[in-house]
């Protein structure tokens, strides 16, 4: 099989005497959908947290093509490639969701500080922000990001992410507070762009995630339960008994 | 079509201060000049403050080192050359600004603004043990700087409608230049870092370089500042470097609205007047200055511009 | 001992108790920074009020205990009463707009001063029992009140120590400002924490004020230098952190007094080139959470 793009391998991360990520081992690989999912509280986002650089593991090793970037910063390793969106709406509230996208476009740009504004930069940023709402469907981009609803505001959280043109999606539960119709259209935009970005989904919404993902890993407590096809997961017992105790039903 | 109503009366305004000379006498004349290089000092904390979010409590620091330059660079019964003074205080200030925005930059938030203000202070209290530099007393610069090239003067500073011209050439000049930088891409990403700088990282943004450039272009102009206000009475002191002026210019920039640039020119005007007309009434003018300042912070969020702004869009 | 040892000793004694009267203003400053994530210009301010109080008060009843006695109870009523009107609209708000307005509050108590008490520097006088000195060696001897200075400042900071180890507003104190659902969740009004921390740190900020004004005299602009340093101190100890101001100070007074001794051609910048260097190394203090703005 292909070398995954980006790795976790038995990483841990420590708060005071707490344990968040207790050696959790994960391949990422182009053209696949690994879903993670789990209880709340089972290290999730933080495992996101480590991969996107926002903290740096207490231990194990985090790979990108083979080299190691634990620890690296997470502008840095945005600039790889790796783009991720987050749980609680993280977006630009005071511009308009155009200029959210043409923002996170502008990251791309290679030259220094932008300080000489050219018009040929200006026409691609214009045009990939377009191309980025028109992905997640977001119509009227010149409102206010803080004006939008919920779903459109998830939806928007997911362009700004794809503006910057990433190979590698670290998503954290993009479906949370969608309605039916909306979700739909979410996951089938998922499942399009699995077929060539290696993406991690973490999410809540069972239906979603059986229906797309090509690999689950199941999180409790921070360490890795079970990992495997789908199918396997969901006849494991041992994954039956972790959901008992808690709201998610599994299908 | 606002920014076309923006343009008329930036416009309007600049041939107004342009048209000032010929009806005002000299103690306006320098007045005017005064506020419009505190303008010149406060549109260059607005980068920072108004587009970048950085609530530099220090600022002053830069505008004492620009002046001071002057000092440094002016023989003692000579005039400096205008041209080789004025870039180099400029300058001097932006060194300063860089190797300062190093060390403060790797904080944020509440520690922002308490070491920029220490560290004006370290400079306040450096000048204040220094003999070279005139210590708490403060210094003369005799003579002004001269436009001189070649042997050939084409105007006396020491007119005050020619150092008052000086003055709005060095106003619009900056305004323009702002003007400039805030409207290119590395403007645009000012302004995300100031609404939301983890997710300008997340996306691949060092921020931390953009910071580092907007400290160094604002220490720049108020160097410039810094040298305009030291040649206009000859004078320089360590309350240049103090905080009461770095509290006054963000005072100018808060009250006049931030990240307008023209907003803290107005918030200039209207400060420096109001304490002009204080003045003249008590003696402990600043008394009335900070309940006016408190109550404003308590009652208007927005400043004068955004009050401006705010009626502008109820006209449509 | 020896001359050189009684000196050094004289130096040890002296940071000592400069570093013990800064904690007590550091202390309330961080306390308020770290609980209501309010940065309060004025804090130095308040020490100056409680100099200035204890001054007029002793004019009055001619004993600095009565005077510290009256004062300390009108500072926590003054603290009381500035929380509810000026700073509580201010917790939510930008730090923008809490520089501005503790600036103006700097102005309007400055001009305040100056109107009730004029701009000359006063003195008070050190009250009579601590009024002598002991001798170390030949000549050189230690003022008791500077003795006693030292001591105070450590029993207050021994009973911080209780109050947050201990007590209900200790532990909403520790959870600190990120933690606003887990203090009211632990059944405490968050309201009456914020009202009582800050009152506590401008008694406390006023308290130095009052037991220093013997030794630091009274006058315009005391509160300033105070509050630059108090700044240094919490930067260097880290935002929220009482072992932090407590280290910090410490530090900060040692350094001052014997750099001036050893370094004069520094004049009065160890201090902030200490600053600096924790900047560089440990930019969220020596005990700060990092993260914590």
């Amino acid at each position: 099989m292909a070398e995954p793009v980006l790795a976790a391998y038995d990483v841990v991360r420590q708060f005071g005497g707490l344990k968040a990520v207790d050696g959790v081992s994960l391949e990422l690989f182009t053209g696949e959908i690994h879903a993670v999912i789990g209880p709340n509280g089972a290290g999730k986002t933080t495992l996101i947290n480590l991969l996107s650089g926002d903290l740096a593991p207490t231990a194990g090793s985090i790979r990108f093509a083979g080299r190691e970037i634990a620890g690296a910063a997470p502008e840095h390793i945005a600039r790889l490639g790796i783009g991720r969106s987050y749980q609680r709406i993280n977006v630009f509230a005071g511009f308009s969701a155009f200029e959210n996208c043409r923002l996170a476009a502008q990251a791309r740009l290679a030259h220094g500080l932008g300080l000489l504004r050219q018009a040929r930069d200006v026409r691609t940023l214009d045009e990939a922000a377009e191309a980025a709402l028109a992905r997640v469907r977001l119509e009227h981009g010149e409102r206010i990001a803080g004006t939008l609803s919920h779903g459109e505001q998830r939806q928007l959280e997911i362009a700004i992410t794809l503006a910057t043109a990433p190979k590698t999606l670290l998503l954290d539960e993009p479906l949370a507070g969608m309605g039916t119709e909306e979700s739909e259209r979410m996951t089938a935009l998922i499942a399009e762009l699995g077929r060539d970005h290696a993406v991690l989904l973490v999410e809540h919404d069972m239906d979603a995630v059986f229906r797309i993902a090509h690999t689950l890993t199941v999180m409790v407590d921070g360490k890795v339960l079970e990992s495997g096809a789908p199918e396997a997961i969901r006849a494991s017992a041992a994954v039956q008994e972790a959901y008992l105790g808690s709201d998610e039903t599994p299908p | 079509m606002r920014a076309m109503r923006e343009r008329a009366m930036l416009l309007a305004a600049f041939v107004l201060l342009a048209l000032f000379p010929l009806l005002a006498g000299t103690f306006y004349l320098q007045l005017f000049a005064k506020i419009m290089i505190m303008a010149i000092f406060a549109m260059s904390l607005d980068l920072l403050v108004g587009y970048t979010g950085l609530v530099s409590f220090g600022h002053a620091a830069f505008f004492g080192i620009g002046a001071y330059a002057l000092f440094l660079l002016s023989p003692q019964y000579a005039a400096a050359s205008l041209y080789l003074s004025l870039p180099a205080a400029s300058a001097a200030s932006a060194v300063a600004a860089f190797v300062i925005g190093l060390l403060v930059l790797r904080t944020t938030g509440v520690s922002f603004i308490m070491v920029t203000l220490a560290f004006a202070q370290m400079l306040f209290y450096y000048v204040i043990g220094s003999k070279a530099l005139g210590g708490s007393d403060g210094v003369y610069i005799y003579v002004k700087p001269s436009p001189a090239l070649f042997g050939w003067t084409p105007v006396s500073l020491d007119r005050p409608a020619s150092f008052y011209y000086l003055v709005l050439a060095a106003l619009a000049a900056s305004y323009l230049v702002l003007r400039f930088v805030t409207r290119s891409l590395f403007g645009h990403a000012l302004l995300g870092i100031r609404s939301n700088e983890s997710r300008m990282r997340a996306l691949g943004f060092a921020t931390y370089g953009y910071k580092l450039a907007a400290f160094v272009i604002a220490g720049a102009v108020a160097g410039l500042a810094g040298y305009l206000d030291a040649a206009q009475f000859g004078f320089v002191s360590p309350d240049l470097f103090g905080w009461r002026l770095s509290g006054e210019v963000l005072m100018m920039v808060i009250l006049g609205g931030m990240g307008t640039l023209y907003g803290s020119v107005l918030g200039a005007f209207a400060l420096v007047l109001l304490q002009d007309g204080l003045t003249d009434i008590t003696r402990h003018w600043l008394l009335p200055l900070g309940l006016f300042i408190i109550v404003a912070v308590l009652l208007l969020p927005q400043g004068i511009g955004g009050l401006m702004r705010r009626t502008e869009k109820a006209h449509g | 001992m020896s001359d050189s040892l009684a000196f050094f000793l004289i130096q040890v004694l002296n940071g000592v108790q400069e570093g013990l009267l800064l904690f007590l203003v550091a202390s309330g400053l961080t306390l308020i920074f770290g609980i209501m994530g309010v940065i309060n210009l004025a804090h130095g301010s308040f020490y100056m009020l409680g100099a200035y109080l204890v001054y007029a008060f002793t004019r009055l009843t001619g004993d600095l205990w009565t005077a510290i006695l009256v004062s300390v109870p009108l500072a926590i009523g003054l603290g009381v009463a500035l929380e509810a009107l000026l700073f509580r609209p201010l917790y939510r708000r930008d730090h923008l707009y809490q520089v501005l307005l503790t600036y103006g509050l700097i102005l309007v108590l400055e001009e305040i001063r100056s109107l009730l008490f004029g701009d000359d520097v006063h003195g008070v006088a050190v009250p009579a029992f601590l009024d002598f000195s002991i001798p170390l060696k030949d000549a050189l001897t230690y003022p008791a009140y500077r003795l006693f200075l030292s001591a105070f400042c450590l029993v207050i900071a021994g009973a911080m120590w209780w109050l947050i180890r201990y007590t209900r507003l200790g532990m909403a104190i520790r959870a600190g400002s990120t933690n606003r659902e887990m203090v009211q969740s632990l059944g405490i009004d968050i309201a009456w924490v914020y009202r009582a921390v800050f009152a506590l740190g401008l008694a406390l900020a006023a308290l130095a004020g009052m037991i220093a004004a013997p030794v630091a005299s009274v006058f315009p602009g005391m509160g300033n230098d105070v509050l630059i340093v108090s700044f240094v101190v919490v930067v260097i100890g880290g935002i929220g952190s009482i072992k932090g101001a407590f280290f910090g100070s410490l530090l900060i007074g040692l350094a001052d007094t014997f750099g001036q001794i050893y370094l004069p051609q520094l004049s009065g910048m160890t201090i902030y080139v200490l600053m600096a260097a924790v900047l560089l190394l440990r930019p969220a203090g020596l005990f700060g959470r990092a993260g914590a703005a």
